[in-house]
């Protein structure tokens, strides 16, 4: 009896942990009945009407997705028979999509609510009838421009033009070789300033999966598609050595643009795909200008936080919303702040059991207490966090911990975490608001990974932390 | 009520503090593996991936399990029953040999496993006798490198007995005496060692197991066979033939062991008897015989995609015999066709079913799938388009005209007008099907704008051209007919001059 009353009180202190339902809803928008809804591209379309592609190739228009009642979801098929469409948004009448092999727009001109004509705006790159030259594409960048990422063939080998290159279609049509050094992406999106992100997914010359900055010019990591530089009279992009560092090769490579972030391969996922950046001026929660990365293996979102440090992105990596019901490939953000979701798991298993999903989240208005962004700085990092901190936990050393580890660049599959450190926490100090605290780290390693955890720090309200983790890449380290 | 809250607080707990120790298999296994296999090693989603809990594959000699973590499997591989066709990437390079080796003696305890463990030098060996090895395995590398030493046979307790004897049809088995009777260890009908001469039957008789469900039973044979199942007559090909007579029907089973019994029968000639079983809910068959009827191997349930009375049906995929790019249309009548957006032409037309979509639609929905129908016949493999100047003596190779693929239009029978552009010039190119005695795909041509050279259009390549005139020719069973043009040959190429006019082309079907 003493026991159990014991067991009691531990499972009342324990009450209060925080649930992501206490934060964010989750909700399934029903599907049409009987129809295999592998979801593999959203668009949000005017009047609340949603658009979803499937991996089957049919296109489905949505009403009523962003309603209180879901029971009042209807559907109507738009156009079938596409191949594979990874990309897709609406613009000025018609919707746009990026499928294996072409950039299309498509539209519906008598009114029928069936699409009958259908444009093919580019189709410049090869395709070989391999199933892995996967084509993800973005909406508009501020140019008007598509970014388009081709996945390796068999995610392996280059078999086809273009092959391992993002490249840029333009409003005409016209194919603009971008970047190379690209493997298997898994979706793409923007940043706040409109910079392009991709997913890239662990792999050869991928130790990890991560979030990778597409600069124009850039080499993103992978020469398996170098060859193709020819085709466009553009300078061959760099050789790295195999076995090698990323920090190490793009010291000699200047144009080797290293992951923004990097999600440890099990630890934050295992198959990242859609990103979109919160521009909804906190009608999702206080992460303004965070990038979210869906998650098809772990049917989850992580939420990143990037900086630019000397001309370079990086930044922390959080766990933030899981328990979707399938895994999640492309991602949409609604001003309004509805995220839209769906995807699928045939061919790559996801823990979310359902073949197949669509889903929204809304912000229920409550804030968790969370790290909010982790900065870098000369000697350490800065958090910021979404209330103010328990200043006497806060400044405890014994609170914090920290490991830093890289991946081994290689032609073969991933890496293991390697050149494990320890880097050491001399001073942990919170600020006169109790919004931030700064720590002194000795032996922050440039090129690492550092995992910061989090224990036994509490809001100063008494608030749980939800994800006392944060994965921080340290490409560069500031000089102030 | 508290219960559902507290959970993930005890579950965190460990995770946030305690580093994952190298030896501690089960959260490795949970961290890098469960996601496909299940945390319940049974499969992630329902069994829609390979489970792990009582799989022969990961019990007994650990050789085959390290192998395939290390390298990864290529291809299908049937475990308990169930075909699976996807891909095990490779973990050697990302996982050090102590965590595979933690890996493996967890998988290899749990879910009902019972196998010794695995020590990191086990695998540090297998690491260095294959650390020439680049590619994925396939099961039957493994398979004949380490055959599953757990796997129970198709069938149990199988005992075989031949009858020598000139049979037109099957026997009545229990008037004839055997001339041998053998007992059969691996559990699959095999005729094999009998077939040195014709004139035999034969009988086997054993246990197989099923779960609960319907599951469809095969049976092909050259030349008559049947299948029984608890003594009930399941399939049956009664007369004397060759294979490629196949026959299928499902039968409701309850789970455990079911009396089998096949009897076969061979006048002359050729022999073959495949039987097969293909589980409620899987695609793949499950053979009870040596022979592996060839026709029914596909791992994927069959997806015909059919027009509708009123409306074609489009495909956009992987379609055998054209290029990648292929936009198939399935029209009402059973004619069907297949365009190039990469060389701008009907490259193939059929007749019959249009497509099976479930090989692209399962799983991975790797290759190309040919059409599903008859006759089918490639007219075309070249970039339909050149200038007229160009294609005097032959069709021109390395072709300068440089058409490009603007989309297409679909009428309101979902009837597609492709469109084609050579500098300032367009041609649409529409298809429709006419009904009537003899149907036909009417394909009609308009150009439009200004040509700067004169264009000439591919209307067959690499195919035995028969009967050609200025008005009409044959490529197989298809009737090709032309109004507007003349067709002129070249090198064996049915090639139309483009002018200013529409031009009409009509397949028809002998």
């Amino acid at each position: 009896m003493k026991f159990f009353s014991l067991y009691l009180s531990t499972a009342l202190a324990a009450f209060a942990a925080p649930q992501q339902s206490d934060f964010y809803q989750r909700q399934e928008i029903p599907l049409p009945p009987g129809e295999i809804m592998e979801i593999g591209s959203v668009a949000l379309l005017p009047e609340q009407k949603v658009a979803v592609a499937t991996r089957r190739g049919d296109i489905w228009i949505c009403e009523g997705a962003y309603g209180d009642d879901l029971g009042k979801v209807t559907w109507k098929k738009f156009a079938q028979g596409q191949h594979e469409p990874f990309g897709m948004f609406w613009k000025d009448g018609w919707l746009w999509m990026t499928q294996r092999p072409e950039v299309s727009r498509i539209k519906d001109s008598d009114g029928d609510g069936a699409a009958d004509t259908f444009e093919t705006i580019c189709d410049d790159w090869g395709i070989n009838g391999d199933y892995h030259e996967y084509a993800f594409g973005t909406e508009p960048d501020k140019e008007g421009n598509i970014w388009i990422t081709l996945c390796l063939t068999g995610s392996g080998g280059a078999n086809s033009d273009w092959r391992g290159w993002a490249v840029r279609v333009t409003p005409e049509g016209k194919m603009i070789p971008t970047c190379s050094g690209i493997r298997s992406p898994g979706g793409m999106g923007f940043n706040a300033k409109g910079d392009v992100f991709y997913c890239d997914n662990q792999g050869l010359w991928n130790g990890s999966s991560s979030v990778k900055w597409l600069k124009p010019g850039s080499f993103q990591g992978n020469p398996t598609g170098n060859k193709y530089h020819t085709l466009a009279n553009l300078p061959a992009p760099p050789e790295p050595v195999s076995g090698s560092r990323v920090e190490t090769e793009r010291a000699k490579f200047p144009t080797f643009v290293p992951p923004a972030v990097v999600l440890p391969h099990g630890k934050v996922g295992q198959s990242p795909t859609g990103i979109v950046c919160d521009t909804t001026k906190g009608k999702f929660g206080p992460w303004a200008d965070q990038l979210y990365v869906a998650e098809q293996c772990h049917s989850q979102i992580q939420r990143a936080c990037l900086e630019e440090v000397n001309g370079i992105y990086q930044g922390a990596v959080f766990h933030f919303l899981e328990g979707f019901e399938a895994g999640l490939i492309p991602l949409r953000l609604d001003p309004s702040g509805i995220i839209f979701s769906g995807g699928s798991n045939r061919g790559w298993a996801s823990r979310g059991s359902k073949p197949f999903t669509f889903e929204r989240v809304k912000w229920t208005g409550k804030t968790p207490f969370e790290m909010l962004t982790m900065f870098a700085k000369p000697d350490g990092f800065e958090l910021t966090f979404t209330e103010p901190v328990d200043a006497k936990a806060a400044a405890d050393l014994a609170n914090y911990k920290m490991e830093a580890w890289t991946y081994i660049l290689q032609s073969s599959y991933g890496s293991p975490e390697v050149d494990k450190t320890s880097p050491k926490i001399t001073a942990a100090t919170v600020s006169a608001d109790g919004l931030k605290v700064r720590l002194k780290v000795d032996g922050c390693v440039k090129g690492h990974v550092h995992h910061l955890t989090l224990s036994n720090i509490k809001a100063a309200s008494g608030a749980e932390m939800w994800h006392p983790q944060a994965f921080y890449t340290l490409n560069e380290i500031p000089a102030k | 009520m508290y219960m559902r809250r507290l959970l993930p607080v005890f579950l965190s707990l460990p995770l946030t503090f305690a580093p994952l120790s190298a030896q501690d298999g089960g959260q490795l296994y949970t961290l890098y593996c469960s996601a496909c296999h299940g945390a319940d090693g049974n499969g992630a989603t329902g069994g829609q991936f390979p489970p792990l809990a009582k799989s022969p594959w990961v019990q007994g000699n650990a050789e085959r399990s390290i192998k395939i973590v290390l390298h990864g499997l290529h291809g299908p591989v049937e475990v308990k029953g169930k075909t699976y066709n996807l891909e095990m990437p490779p973990q050697g390079a990302a996982l050090p040999d102590d965590q595979i080796a933690a890996i493996l003696t967890h998988v290899r305890a749990s879910w009902g496993n019972k196998s010794t463990p695995v020590s990191a030098d086990q695998v540090k060996a297998t690491r260095g006798a294959t650390a020439a090895r680049k590619e994925h395995w396939t099961a039957e590398e493994l398979l004949k490198l380490h055959p599953l030493e757990n796997a129970k046979p198709p069938v149990e307790n199988l005992i075989s007995y031949y009858y020598k004897g000139s049979f037109q049809s099957m026997p009545d088995f229990s008037q004839l005496k055997p001339d041998a009777v053998e007992e059969e260890p691996m559990g699959l009908v095999d005729y094999s060692s009998y077939a040195k001469t014709d004139g035999f039957a034969m009988m086997w008789e054993g246990k197989f197991y099923t779960p609960d469900g319907k599951h469809e039973f095969c049976l092909d044979s050259d030349d008559g066979a049947r299948l029984l199942i608890d003594g009930q007559l399941v399939c049956e090909i009664k007369a004397i033939g060759p294979a490629g007579r196949l026959v299928k029907k499902s039968v409701a089973l309850k789970k455990g062991m079911h009396q089998f019994r096949v009897e076969y029968f061979e006048f002359a000639g050729e022999e073959a008897l495949s039987v097969g079983m293909k589980q409620q809910g899987s695609n793949g068959i499950k053979w009870f015989s040596k022979d592996k009827g060839s026709a029914q191997s596909k791992t994927w349930p069959e997806i015909m995609l059919t027009p509708s009375a009123d409306r074609a049906v489009m495909y956009r995929n992987f379609i055998q015999g054209t290029s990648a790019r292929g936009i198939g249309f399935g029209f009402s009548g059973e004619i069907n066709m297949a365009y190039s957006a990469d060389r701008l032409a009907p490259e193939l037309l059929w007749t019959g079913k249009f497509i099976d979509a479930g090989h692209h639609w399962t799983d991975r929905g790797v290759g190309d799938e040919p059409p599903a129908g008859d006759d089918v016949t490639r007219i075309s493999n070249k970039l339909a388009y050149a200038f007229t100047e160009e294609a005097v003596t032959a069709w021109p190779a390395g072709n300068p005209v440089a058409p490009s693929f603007r989309g297409y239009k679909l009428d309101a029978k979902g009837n597609p007008t492709f469109l084609v552009q050579i500098g300032n010039q367009r041609f649409f190119d529409s298809y429709a099907v006419v009904a009537g005695a003899t149907p036909a795909l009417v394909r009609t041509i308009t150009p439009s704008g200004e040509a700067t050279k004169p264009v000439s259009l591919l209307l067959l390549s690499e195919h035995d051209l028969q009967a050609p005139t200025a008005q009409s020719f044959q490529a197989g069973k298809v009737k090709v007919e032309v109004e507007g043009g003349a067709v002129r040959y070249v090198t064996g190429n049915a090639i139309l001059d483009l002018k200013n006019s529409a031009i009409t082309i009509r397949y028809t079907w002998q």
